[in-house]
């Protein structure tokens, strides 16, 4: 299923993966709920950061836009709920596709921008979509909310107490991601990526279309952070423009999150997502909600943090351990070395 | 929509000019940089309103009206803008442009935020003896704080030019955006002139915020809004160009209020994203740059 | 005759005012390899980058087999068979040399395993096979070169244009790079090479194409362009082109 994968690895996987599935039943049983609620946010950002990565650390396009697919998911979503009463659980993966679409149609203006011009028009389009949806958008700037639904229909909207369920929903949405992204990072798509990020002229030289993988990355991107949206409408319950065009919470966490795992390996933002999300949502809900005074204090921490790893850390945790040895970097393809005196190479391919 | 007389529309013009001489101040100070140094600082607009509430609180604190004090708070944003260089912007002058990128969006965090965290998130006004003051020529009112900050604007616009092309630091800082290599084979320090150039650029942008809010309300969140206007001015006047983007700021001004009477108003800044985006692919130099 | 597989038919391409090349035309036969040569800024990465697809040409086009291909996008030009390597070597750096050959690899052969191996083939003619591990970032200049052309070789091509491949080089590691031109050569590829290093060429191609200010001032044997008083001009009298 995944490939570049040893046995230590697959072991890591299943103990974390097992952690993760008895974790909301741990919480609810101790009465944990800032727990619960901040493992939902890790799983939902790392859902958010693993798509952003493929687009940014993949293949090098920065983009502070995402906010625009997110808010397009929550928003498909809610209205099919609320206008068609088609239920989110496939309600959030149309929010993923039209979030998708949406991408597309940005990237055939933007890609043709290189660089810092491509982040900024990320940027202002995430303005442009404020500011459109509170106008076009049924609700307009009071958003919409889900009505409160006799006990026979809860399943139908996707309606639980808590955070618990939707852990379990993200979860299985986080698994799907990582198969899928982990296949595309390790085969053709994923190299010809990355040689965009290192040099686009070369990667053309080489004979890669960029406008044509660029748009892939897209796509998929666009699409995992739209089914984000859609997940963020049915647990909360409530979408406004404010809300979800948010650069800062929705555009930028998930950058601050991979940039803090590392942007060049596959499992940085996951792993950046669990370090960042906890910490900053244990400023905001303990500290901000109980002072409201100092509203503000978790969006400056995450500003340190991100001045921090631009200046000294700046591939991340994971990055970190590489260059310390700690972890090592794999190709699919393994080549292995036949003795000190052969120094001939055999091809030996790893999990094919 | 209705019926626009020729009044309306003077008076939009005149309105757009007012506020366009703000916008235009503020957009010098990161064009300099952008020039200069070829790196784009995310946090401008919170350097601008840092300097509305530098100017707030030495109105409140020590009782120095915002006017008299303009020497002061620039030196405080200037001599701010030459720590940060020094201390984080240096860091990174080598390193990849995303890291630049990520390192000016912390700054834009830490400086937003941190206002915020120290005074509270409220909404303050700068309230003067000659706050309420409105001057009546003819059919056409404006209040004297606004004509005052237009005037300073293009002072200040004015005192910039003589700097740039009079001074020889002035145009040494011109050589080193023009052709860095060039101008450090004439014995141009590069370190100094950054360093110059960023204190120049956000104290410019931060006399534009104490000018800002002598006549409008101040928020420590406002700067995100200035972010990307200052950007879009930047852009249309032509990326590096620091008079194109006085030019843009007077343009942009005056779009905004004329298409506030034509659309909903709400929509108004919409206006100014689809102009943005729309050089951004036409013509990325601008009006008056060169690329 | 038969007809040439690159045709440069009097191509100018101006840069504002300034004109890089001036109406240059030269054909190159299959299985040639032709140097191109003049003083720096005679426009020779110029050409290049308008063979490729990187510079559309005011005037004149590029012919291909038969076919026009000026303008073309540089990814279409190198999937129809034409590799370049860069004056100033552009490494994918965060990629190991296997993988930064294997991107090439994928392009020049269809079938997944057989790209893998010709990859490898690549780094092996050019001597990084026990550096397929490392981080391409990492490696010195002159293994970044090799580098370079591995990656071109790995693309497949019929034609190979090389651009200062000798650049930095002491003479002993021209002596292998000239070998391995060469053998490129003997596999059937064409070859367009500019170099300025004149021991190098001398030592390599038996036509030469000499540019000087955008304009192609001479083109024929080596002999004969290297005794050319218009040539000898050109590079101010320098011995070199005598030898």
């Amino acid at each position: 299923m995944l490939k570049g994968i040893n046995r230590k690895t697959i072991l890591y996987i299943i103990t974390i993966s097992a952690i993760l599935l008895v974790l909301p039943v741990i919480f609810m049983t101790l009465n944990l709920p800032f727990a619960a609620n901040a493992l939902f946010l890790a799983l939902l950002y790392s859902v958010m950061a693993l798509g952003w990565n493929l687009l940014g650390g993949y293949g090098g396009q920065v983009s502070f836009g995402h906010a625009v697919y997110f808010g397009v998911g929550a928003y498909t979503t809610m209205c099919l709920l609320l206008l068609y009463e088609i239920t989110p659980w496939i309600g959030i993966f149309i929010g993923g596709v039209l979030g998708a679409i949406t991408g597309l149609g940005l990237g055939v203006p933007f890609f043709r921008l290189r660089s810092h011009w491509f982040s900024l028009a990320t940027l202002a389009s995430v303005t442009i979509f404020l500011l459109a949806f509170q106008v076009l958008m049924p609700g307009g700037s009071a958003g919409l909310q889900v009505p409160i639904v006799p006990p026979e229909k809860q399943l139908y909207y996707v309606r639980f107490p808590g955070p618990y369920v939707y852990i379990y929903i993200t979860l299985a949405i986080l698994a799907i991601e990582i198969i899928v992204l982990n296949r595309l990072v390790k085969g053709k798509i994923g190299y010809y990526l990355q040689a965009i990020r290192d040099d686009e002229d070369a990667a053309m030289a080489m004979g890669i279309n960029p406008f044509k993988y660029k748009m892939i990355a897209m796509a998929l991107s666009a699409f995992f952070v739209g089914v984000a949206g859609g997940i963020y409408a049915i647990r909360f319950r409530f979408v406004d423009p404010y809300c979800v065009f948010e650069l800062i919470l929705i555009s930028i966490y998930p950058v601050i999150a991979t940039l803090l795992g590392g942007m060049y390996n596959f499992w940085g933002p996951v792993v950046g997502s669990f370090t960042f999300l906890p910490l900053v949502e244990y400023v905001r809900s303990n500290i901000v909600s109980r002072f409201p005074r100092y509203f503000g204090l978790h969006y400056l921490v995450a500003g340190i943090i991100l001045l921090i790893i631009s200046i000294w850390l700046p591939n991340g945790i994971m990055g970190w351990l590489e260059e310390k040895g700690y972890i090592k970097r794999t190709t699919p393809f393994h080549v292995e070395t036949q003795g000190k005196k052969d120094k001939k190479a055999k091809l030996r391919r790893v999990k094919k | 929509m209705a019926a626009v007389g020729l009044d309306a529309i003077l008076r939009a013009l005149i309105s757009g000019v007012l506020i366009g001489s703000i916008y235009s101040l503020v957009s010098m100070g990161l064009a300099l940089i952008w020039g200069v140094m070829d790196i784009i600082n995310f946090a401008q607009g919170d350097f601008m309103i840092l300097g509305g509430f530098t100017a707030y609180l030495l109105l409140t604190g020590l009782g120095i009206d915002p006017l008299f004090g303009l020497p002061i708070t620039f030196g405080v944003i200037f001599a701010l803008g030459v720590l940060t260089q020094i201390g984080i912007i240096e860091r990174i002058l080598h390193a990849p442009p995303l890291s630049q990128i990520f390192a000016t969006f912390s700054l834009l965090l830490i400086i937003r935020y941190g206002m915020e965290v120290s005074l509270g998130p409220f909404t303050r006004r700068v309230v003067t003896d000659y706050s309420g003051i409105i001057l009546r020529f003819g059919e056409f009112a404006v209040p004297l704080t606004q004509l005052v900050a237009f005037i300073i604007s293009i002072a200040i616009a004015f005192l910039l030019y003589i700097f740039l092309t009079k001074t020889y630091t002035g145009i040494a800082l011109r050589a080193t955006a023009q052709d860095r290599m060039a101008a450090q084979l004439h014995g141009i320090d590069i370190k100094k002139m950054y360093r110059i150039a960023f204190g120049l650029g956000v104290g410019i942008s931060a006399i534009g915020g104490v000018l800002f809010a002598l006549s409008y309300p101040i928020h420590p969140e406002r700067g995100a809004y200035f972010c990307l206007l200052m950007f879009i001015i930047v852009v249309l006047g032509g990326f590096g160009s620091v008079f194109g983007a006085y030019v843009g700021g007077l343009i942009i001004g005056i779009l905004q209020v004329l298409s506030a009477l034509f659309i909903l108003p709400s929509l108004k800044d919409i206006v100014a994203f689809a102009v943005f985006i729309i050089i951004l692919l036409v013509k990325p130099t601008g009006l008056f740059g060169k690329s | 005759m038969s007809p040439p597989i690159l045709s440069v038919e009097n191509v100018t391409k101006k840069f504002g005012g300034l004109v890089a090349l001036d109406n240059v035309s030269f054909k190159v036969s299959e299985g040639e390899i032709v140097g191109l040569i003049g003083p720096n800024g005679a426009g020779k990465t110029t050409l290049f980058n308008v063979i490729t697809g990187f510079y559309k040409p005011e005037n004149g086009k590029i012919v291909y087999q038969g076919r026009n291909i000026t303008g073309l996008h540089p990814y279409k030009v190198t999937r129809l068979g034409i590799a370049r390597t860069f004056q100033i070597v552009k490494p994918l750096s965060n990629l190991t040399v296997l993988e930064n050959v294997l991107v090439g690899a994928f392009t020049g052969y269809e079938e997944h395993k057989e790209a893998v191996e010709k990859a490898y083939e690549a780094l092996e003619f050019v001597g990084l096979a026990d550096k397929f591990d490392m981080k391409a970032g990492m490696l010195n200049v002159v293994e970044k070169k090799r580098l370079e052309l591995a990656r071109a070789l790995a693309l497949n091509p019929k034609v190979m244009l090389l651009d200062e491949a000798a650049a930095g080089l002491n003479p002993a590691e021209i002596n292998e790079m000239t070998k391995l031109i060469k053998k490129l050569n003997e596999e059937g590829k064409t070859l367009i090479v500019v170099e300025h290093v004149m021991k190098f060429i001398m030592g390599l191609v038996e036509r030469l194409v000499v540019l000087h200010y955008g304009e192609k001032i001479a083109d024929g044997p080596k002999e004969e362009v290297a005794k050319d008083p218009k040539v000898i001009e050109a590079y101010l009298g320098t011995e070199e082109i005598a030898r």
